[in-house]
């Protein structure tokens, strides 16, 4: 019962934590803006990234380039790019 | 004429569609002032002629790059009677973003499904008459290497280029926004550009804060400030910017649509997850990619080295031998000799040898395309290849590099960016290939014969090393302000369908033969006739020690001086001529100079050679080494302060001017400046690089190692002068757009 608590606390805490994807960890986020620049921004917009969506990381290089999932389709991200990136 | 275009997202199947329509004459040339390939080609169907334009692969039509501008304004000019947005039916959802936005245009369109193979085999049972009624435009899916599907698409667009159907769904948006569109439109009614004829289109287009846009929209301030003043309050109402609100709804609409007319029979990525835990993972994913890479690496050596010798002896039974019995028998003069069986027989023979070797490369690397393997070795190699600002996916010519620079540099081609490209075509060089093996090889068994493999060893080395510090150069110093922003879709894995494979694999290897091939004939008819002119400019076909290019090699010999090079040791020089036709003629040239032996050519019939030609294949696989070395160590003595003068010398060889193979595909990658470019780069390079290793351990001549300093130090300034005038073109760019907003 006590670890069931711990863990919820855990989840808790991480939905309100804010992070760039590329220190996400592996697991369901929520994508909360692009800091980037419009090009970065209309990258992202046409594979279907934009804030509010909900995005599953699946692998992650340290500090370095990443896998997500949206919708039906899985994209790989480039190093650069995931620090624009900002999920909760 | 009517006229058609086809548009649709990168990697869509786009040009495999274009080729089956219009067959193999095009015209391949540049849109109007920016470097993006522009291919026209005519359609002939049952007496009717219709011409057809491939658009570039766009995610979208922001008008944020060149290929964006260039099919906006391609669109917004008119005059084109129907459009063919192409899909990739595997990947519906992504590429009907861009349909989205072609549809707020209302033009003539037909939707054509590409890849319906691959989606049946993921599955999905795609209803196109349900896309037909809820977009009121044509849809077909097809599978473009199929016959009769390619027929269907063409009756289609034959009807329909009389009729067309324009698209006239609308998107919902929210309220506000549509408040303002309609504001917004009945602000553009004065406009005066003609794209501003559809007034919806452009009043979204406001909203997504496209520069171009407003740019074209002829807004006074006060317009303007009220516009930001709407869009202000909206974006505080959301939360969210307008341009993302748009993007939300058009993804919602896609979604409706998706979930209305695709079927997902049973889930076929759970096979994609299991196998991507391991292609992916942080322990197993590297040792994978450089077994696959091996893999690669072995099949084109083996398989495609194996067949060398048969392309070489095949093409020279049918085209240099009949060329010369030819020129015998009508007993044409020296000079028309030389061009037709030296230049023009050989060339096209040294053409020929390439064939088996970019085959099997290509073979290969369609395969791990076509599977979806190549998106993973992407990600794996991202953050180191980051580093020296390259993506990850140019790892892969890199590779091949170290097998032959010529398919290397061709596979430069699945790059998306043209500076990532460029930069990659500069490295490859540096790779040292396959040809360049015997040449290091067979020195260090002459002149470093205790440690050969670390003398091999540090070639290849040093190689990399200024191949990583080629791309820092450019990261640093040209592109600085453009970090490789790359996002690219992971596609569920795929039996890689043969057909698919050998059209492709098949295109790429003509493509080769045409660009490349050109050049290296060009290349060979200019050194055959420079081998057999005397210096007199007296003509002998058998000319052998005396010609016009030993003449060259003993006069400027005295360019290799400062890597310790004697003038009694031309043939050093020669060498270097010659290993611009090939990188192993080195060796081969030093040998006969050196031995003054002329190889004896053997004379044979054509049915003898093509006998030989079959008889070289079981030859390659059991025996290997040959005895070219023995005239080296002739060459002991000549080498002035023997080792370190070799080493300087094969750090020349390494890094200096590729084979004019290599040339031509640089050539048909990049173009001419940019093969200029890199070949004055690789030369000046290995110059400095050689004479400064030479002059620091062994010469030490002030003059010279100023000289290679000052270069190396005027290759660096041309680097950063080239960053500042593309910076400066940029920024001018910037400016424009901050004025407009």
């Amino acid at each position: 019962m006590l670890a069931e608590i711990n863990f919820f606390d855990i989840l808790v805490l991480e939905a309100f934590y804010m992070t760039k994807l590329s220190e996400a960890q592996i697991g369901k986020h929520k994508v909360v803006s692009i800091e980037g620049g419009a090009s970065v921004k209309d990258k992202l917009l046409c594979q279907g990234v934009l804030p509010g969506k909900e995005i599953a990381v699946i692998t992650r290089k340290n500090k370095g380039p990443c896998v997500i999932e949206v919708g039906l389709t899985k994209i790989i991200i480039g190093g650069g790019m995931a620090e624009k990136i900002m999920v909760e | 004429m009517k006229k058609i275009a086809i548009i649709g997202n990168p990697n869509c199947g786009k040009t495999t569609i274009f080729n089956e329509l219009t067959g193999a004459r095009q015209i391949i040339g540049n849109w109007p002032g920016v470097t993006v390939e522009r291919k026209e080609g005519f359609l002939n169907f049952e007496n009717q002629k219709i011409q057809v334009i491939d658009l570039p692969g766009i995610y979208s039509l922001s008008a944020k790059s060149d290929d964006e501008k260039v099919s906006l304004d391609f669109i917004l000019n008119g005059g084109t009677d129907l459009f063919l947005n192409v899909i990739d039916a595997s990947n519906i959802q992504r590429n009907l973003y861009l349909t989205t936005q072609l549809i707020e245009m209302n033009i003539p369109m037909i939707i054509v499904m590409n890849r319906h193979d691959i989606a049946i085999n993921h599955n999905l049972e795609i209803n196109t008459e349900e896309f037909s009624k809820h977009l009121k435009i044509p849809v077909i899916a097809i599978n473009s290497h199929d016959k009769e599907d390619v027929y269907k698409l063409k009756k289609l667009i034959s009807e329909h280029t009389e009729k067309p159907d324009t698209a006239a769904v609308k998107i919902d948006y929210p309220d506000e926004i549509e408040n303002i569109i309609s504001e917004l439109e009945k602000a553009l009614e004065c406009g005066l550009d003609r794209c501003f004829e559809n007034k919806r289109w452009a009043a979204i287009k406001l909203l997504e804060k496209d520069f171009y846009a407003l740019s074209r929209s002829g807004f006074d301030q006060k317009e303007y400030d009220h516009f930001q003043k709407n869009i202000f309050a909206i974006e505080k109402l959301h939360k969210e910017t307008t341009d993302i609100i748009i993007a939300d709804y058009r993804f919602g609409f896609i979604k409706g649509l998706y979930e209305h007319a695709v079927k997902r029979k049973s889930d076929k990525r759970q096979r994609t997850e299991i196998i991507d835990k391991a292609a992916l993972s942080g322990i197993f994913g590297l040792p994978i990619f450089l077994f696959i890479m091996y893999l690669v690496f072995k099949f084109t050596i083996d398989i495609g080295s194996s067949l060398i010798s048969f392309f070489d002896i095949i093409s020279a039974a049918i085209i240099t031998k009949p060329l010369e019995m030819l020129s015998a028998f009508f007993s044409f003069p020296d000079i028309v000799q030389t061009i037709l069986v030296s230049g023009v027989g050989v060339g096209i023979q040294s053409v020929m040898t390439f064939v088996p070797i970019i085959f099997c490369m290509f073979l290969s690397l369609s395969i791990l395309e076509d599977s979806g393997y190549m998106a993973r070795a992407a990600f794996v190699m991202d953050k180191f290849m980051q580093k020296i600002g390259l993506p990850g996916k140019s790892f892969v010519p890199m590779i091949v590099g170290f097998s032959c620079s010529v398919p290397a540099v061709m596979a430069s081609r699945t790059l998306e960016s043209r500076k990532d490209r460029i930069v990659t075509i500069f490295l490859i060089p540096l790779m040292s290939c396959g040809a360049r093996l015997p040449v290091y090889a067979l020195f260090a068994a002459v002149f470093f014969p205790e440690n050969a493999a670390l003398a091999v060893f540090s070639l290849y080395a040093v190689g990399i090393l200024f191949a990583v510090l080629t791309g820092f150069l450019f990261k640093k110093a040209v592109y600085k302000n453009e970090v490789s922003h790359f996002v690219m879709e992971l596609p569920v894995y795929n039996f890689p369908r043969p057909k698919h494979i050998f059209i492709h694999t098949w295109n790429r290897l003509k493509v080769f033969m045409l660009s490349a091939g050109k050049v290296i004939l060009i290349g060979s008819v200019i050194l055959a006739v420079l081998n057999s002119a005397g210096h007199d400019f007296s003509f002998n076909k058998d000319r052998k020690g005396d010609s016009l290019l030993t003449y060259i090699g003993k006069k400027t010999s005295v360019v290799l001086k400062p890597m310790g090079i004697t003038e009694e040791n031309w043939p050093a020089t020669v060498a270097v001529f010659t290993g611009i036709f090939s990188k192993e003629a080195v060796i081969g040239t030093l040998n006969s100079l050196y031995s003054q032996i002329d190889e004896a050519e053997e004379t044979s019939s054509i049915p003898e050679m093509i006998k030989s030609a079959f008889a070289s294949i079981p030859e390659y696989f059991s025996q290997q080494s040959d005895d070219e070395s023995s005239a080296l160590f002739a060459a002991k003595a000549k080498f002035s302060n023997g080792k370190l003068s070799v080493y300087s010398y094969l750090l020349f060889i390494l890094i200096y001017f590729p084979c004019i193979a290599t040339l031509g595909a640089i050539v048909g990658e990049i173009g001419w400046k940019g093969a200029a470019l890199s070949v004055t780069y690789l030369t000046m390079l290995a110059w400095a690089v050689s004479s400064l290793f030479y002059q620091l351990t062994a010469g030490h001549d002030i003059v010279f190692i100023t000289a290679s300093a000052s270069i190396i130090l005027l290759i660096i300034t041309a680097f950063i002068a080239a960053g500042k005038i593309l910076s400066g073109e940029k920024t001018n760019a910037d400016g424009k757009n901050k004025k407009l907003s």
